[in-house]
Order: structure tokens, then C-alpha cells, then sequence
């Protein structure tokens, strides 16, 4: 196994707990970003495993469906040789009645060295993080955090922008429903970026202006002269249909095509963090244009998963 | 509508906020107002005297029930133009309760280019708020205000839902539209047909319960 090449985790990692972005400092951020570099260079071998964690048991406590995040982090967990169980909502005592807090207990007993937990209520990964002693990584809650999409999003803007101070970069679609545009927010401002959010004035929550953005209620000012254009699916499931007339018109207005695209920088990134709706927020020959870096964003999800829990 | 230029002559001007009293001549051409003074000439029968008539902007109805498309029997957009200009009203916003209701794009558009077709006053038609007008689900107002939907709201029809009221009011801001809203709580209305005072109270009539009245 080739390890030679792996540097130490820095002085201000591991940490414990990754909640989110907002309490990350700049260093912390970049000293993630570093090592997941380190890890990609590992994924794209042979023989795509470390032993860094052996011994080492990852839970995935899995609340609120996923597929692409939960098997990047089971993966992640894998080619650091953890042991990984996962734990879905459905299948669970959470189901019979259970608390959160009750289930965490019980899953601790098991003596796990870290929890991977999405939740559908905000603050349920503070909460677990409060309860039980080992470290919970925060893949996803409710409209609050996704702190890892974050990092990935954040890495791929740097592997193809460099340094991200004084870039513009526009975040578009349901802000108010969406924990991938807050961490952004939050992470992508760290690093000096000039973060744009825009949707219908039904999908941006009161006051977002005061996290640092700038918020516009049409796409083309937002879009104008960025260097990447992050477009978020539109959540059906988590609203009632009364914030948009229909997919239709949103896709007429807000929805990325050729032409607004154009109102970017040349070469601006197109990004997703999936899954798309094709024709309601994004067309397909955006989505499958040589700008969109859609899929490096899901391969970096791994390297950038395996950094965390390094 | 009219060809070549036009004098009143001796009117008194109403200037939005109050009559000048000094009568004066005003001389329109191509439909706009070209001057504005005394002693203005144009071609002798398009001199019309008024001899201190008062003259003014034109009067803008913001609620008016064209009725068309659907209900032509009742009202169309030439009889609804015609009565608007003998009142002196130039522009006229017209209510979405129409048969289809106007909550989609082609509608505005219908009535606009039959409004354009009889050019007898402006048609400014205001677009449903709600698909179909049934103060469910927000209608398409992005595109309606496209096509020349100059405000939304669903005519006569009070809103049910204040929630829905609120995404309105967010989403056509993108749009810079306003929202028009019939101010009646529909409940507390009922068949209710006129205030409710002293005077329902004598006539016995269903009353509409106010505020002010709780």
C-alpha cells in the first residue's frame, strides 16, 4: 500500500465534530481542501485504499433519504479501512417511537468512533454532538448545513479557479429550503468569494443579505460576470407547491439554459450538487456542456469525505 | 383614433392636483399633447371650443369586468371601452374573472389584441393571482407580466389563504408587479350585501360585518 506520500493532519485538524461551515475558520477549511487532494491523488490508484482507520467503526445514521451521500461517505469510511455500519430511518427504532437522543444512546453503547447523521430537523447533528462522545460528522440538516457539500463544492471551485478571493460566484434556485447553499455561503465567503444568491422572492429566506450575500430576485444580475453558477435543485418535497407557479415558468426565468449562461464570465463553471431536474432548473445541454464540472463535483465528494474522517 | 391635429380651445386645465382657472388653449397631435397656450390654431374643423369646460389628463379605472373572453352577453371589450371613454376614462384595468380567467399568457395576450383591434381606450388587464382563480396555487404571473399583465390579483374574489397572499405578494416583486387584493374576508362576509350600521340594521338587509363594528 503506497502511504508514503500522506501528510500528518494538520495542527488545527482532526476535529472533532463537523457540524457545519460557519464555525470553521479559513485554515481549517484550506487544511481540509489540502488533504483531499492527498486523497484524490489516493482514489485515482490501483489499489485505492489506506489504512489510516483501521479498527476504527463509522456509523451512517441515515434519517432522511439519500444515495449519492451516503454511499460517498460509506466509501470514503471504506478506503480508510473503517469498519462501517449504516442505519436508515425506515429499518429503525426511530420508527417504533424512539427518540433521537434514546437511539444515539443506544447507538453509542455500540462504540462507534464517529456518526454520520442527515437529519430532516436543523440542529440534530448539535444535538447528537451534545449527547453522545464520539465525533458526528453532519451530512445534512434540514435546510441548515451540509457541511461536506460544502467542502466539494469549494474544492472543485478551487482545483479549476485557484485562489478564490474576489470571485464571483452566483448560488441560484431555492436558497431558503437548501443547507447546500448555506454552507456555500458560509464556506465560500471564508475564502474571500463574492457570493450571489437569486431565486423568486418566495425562495429566499428574510434577511439572507445579513449572512455577507448579495440577494437578487431575477437571475441575471446574480449571473452577470460570475465565474461559477451553482444551480439547486428545486425541493418539492420540503414545501408546499405555493412558492413557485410551476416548473414551467420557473425553468423560464430562473432556470439555467445556453443563453443566460452567457451572462457569465467565459468558461464559467456550471455546478449541481444533484439530483438535477433537467428542464425545470437546468437544461441538458448546460448540464452536459463542457462547463459543467457536475460529476468532478460527485467524484471530489469522495476525496473530500475521506479528508474529514482522516 | 384620431387623424391630424386637434384644438380644444378656452378650457380650464386640471393638472392632477388642482383646476387652473385661466382658461387655455390645448392642441393634441397624433394623440398626444403638442402645446399648450393661448391663441393655438389648427385647421378650422378640428377647432373645438369649450369655453371653460375643464380638460384633463384622462381618468385610469382600476377595477372594471370586461367580461370578455366568455361572457360577451354581459359585457365585451367595446362596450366596456366605449362606456370608459364617455366617462372620460382613457385606460381601464380590467378583472381576471373572465371565462377562462385570465391566469395564463394567452389570455393576456387575447385581450390585448382585441382591446388593440377596437383602440378605443387603453386595456391594461390584470392578471389571476391564482391558478384558475381559486386561490390555491400561484398563477404564472412571469409570464403574464410578459405578455402586459399589468398588476395580479384574482378580481372580485377575496383571498382565502394569507399564506398564499404572502407568496404573491414575494413572487411578483421579481416581476415588479403589484398585487391587487378584493379586502373582504369571505367568511366573515357570507351573502352579506352592504355595510353593517344603522342603515342595514333599518333595511334588514345581510350585513357585512366591518372592523371597526368587532
Amino acid at each position: 500500500m503506497q502511504t508514503d506520500a500522506l501528510p500528518q493532519p494538520p495542527q488545527d485538524l482532526p476535529l472533532k465534530h463537523l457540524l457545519g461551515l460557519e464555525q470553521l475558520s479559513a485554515e481549517q477549511i484550506l487544511s481540509i481542501l489540502d488533504l483531499s487532494t492527498h486523497m484524490k491523488a489516493v482514489n485515482a490508484r490501483r489499489i485505492k485504499k489506506l489504512p489510516t482507520l483501521r479498527g476504527v467503526t463509522v456509523l451512517t445514521f441515515f434519517v432522511e433519504n439519500s444515495t449519492r451521500t451516503r454511499m460517498s461517505f460509506e466509501l470514503a469510511a471504506k478506503r480508510l479501512s473503517a469498519d462501517t455500519m449504516s442505519f436508515t430511518a425506515s429499518s429503525s427504532s426511530l420508527a417504533k417511537g424512539e427518540t433521537l437522543i434514546d437511539t444515539a444512546r443506544n447507538l453509542e453503547a455500540m462504540s462507534p468512533d464517529i456518526i454520520i447523521i442527515r437529519h430532516s430537523c436543523a440542529g440534530a447533528p448539535g444535538l447528537l454532538a451534545r449527547t453522545v462522545n464520539c465525533g458526528i460528522v453532519n451530512a445534512g440538516d434540514g435546510s441548515h448545513e451540509h457541511p461536506t457539500q460544502g467542502l466539494l463544492d469549494i474544492f472543485t471551485l478551487r482545483e479549476k479557479l485557484g485562489d478564490l478571493k474576489g470571485k464571483k460566484v452566483a448560488i441560484i434556485g431555492d436558497i431558503a429550503h437548501s443547507r447546500v447553499a448555506r454552507s456555500n455561503i458560509f464556506g465560500l465567503q471564508k475564502l474571500g468569494a463574492d457570493v450571489h444568491v437569486a431565486g423568486p422572492a418566495t425562495m429566499l429566506p428574510h434577511a439572507i443579505e445579513e449572512l455577507g450575500c448579495t440577494a437578487w430576485n431575477r437571475v441575471e444580475p446574480a449571473m452577470e460576470g460570475a465565474d461559477a453558477v451553482m444551480m439547486l435543485r428545486i425541493q418539492r418535497e420540503r414545501q408546499g407547491n405555493d412558492t413557485i407557479p410551476s416548473s414551467h415558468e420557473y425553468y423560464r426565468f430562473f432556470g439555467l439554459d445556453e443563453k443566460r449562461l452567457k451572462l457569465a464570465k467565459t468558461g464559467a463553471l456550471v455546478m449541481h450538487p444533484g439530483p438535477m431536474n433537467r428542464g425545470v432548473e437546468i437544461a441538458p445541454e448546460v448540464a452536459d456542456g463542457n462547463q459543467s464540472v457536475i460529476l468532478q463535483q460527485v467524484e471530489n465528494g469522495v476525496a473530500v469525505r475521506m479528508a474529514v474522517l482522516y | 383614433m384620431s387623424r391630424g391635429p386637434l384644438l380644444l380651445r378656452q378650457v380650464q386645465i386640471f393638472n392632477g392636483e388642482k383646476l387652473i382657472q385661466k382658461p387655455t388653449d390645448v392642441r393634441i397631435e397624433k394623440g398626444v399633447i403638442a402645446a399648450i397656450g393661448t391663441d393655438l390654431t389648427v385647421p378650422r374643423r378640428r377647432d373645438y371650443r369649450w369655453n371653460g369646460a375643464d380638460s384633463g389628463a384622462g381618468f385610469l379605472d382600476l377595477r372594471a369586468c370586461a367580461r370578455e373572453p366568455g361572457d360577451e352577453h354581459e359585457e365585451d371589450l367595446i362596450s366596456l371601452s366605449d362606456a370608459a371613454n364617455a366617462g372620460g376614462f382613457t385606460a381601464v384595468v380590467v378583472n381576471p374573472d373572465t371565462t377562462p380567467g385570465n391566469d395564463d399568457h394567452a389570455v393576456t395576450e387575447l385581450i390585448l389584441r382585441r382591446a388593440r383591434e377596437y383602440g378605443h381606450c387603453d386595456v391594461l388587464p390584470q392578471g389571476a393571482l391564482s391558478h384558475r382563480l381559486k386561490g390555491e396555487t400561484l398563477a404564472p404571473m412571469g409570464e403574464m407580466s410578459e405578455a402586459g399583465a399589468v398588476c395580479f390579483g384574482d378580481g372580485d374574489r377575496p383571498m382565502k389563504s394569507a399564506r398564499l397572499l404572502r407568496r404573491a405578494l414575494e413572487y411578483a416583486r421579481g416581476f415588479d408587479r403589484p398585487i391587487f387584493t378584493h379586502a373582504i374576508d369571505a367568511d366573515l362576509a357570507g351573502t352579506g350585501a352592504i355595510h353593517e350600521g344603522a342603515w342595514s340594521t333599518r333595511l334588514g338587509m345581510r350585513a357585512i360585518r366591518q372592523r371597526r363594528n368587532m
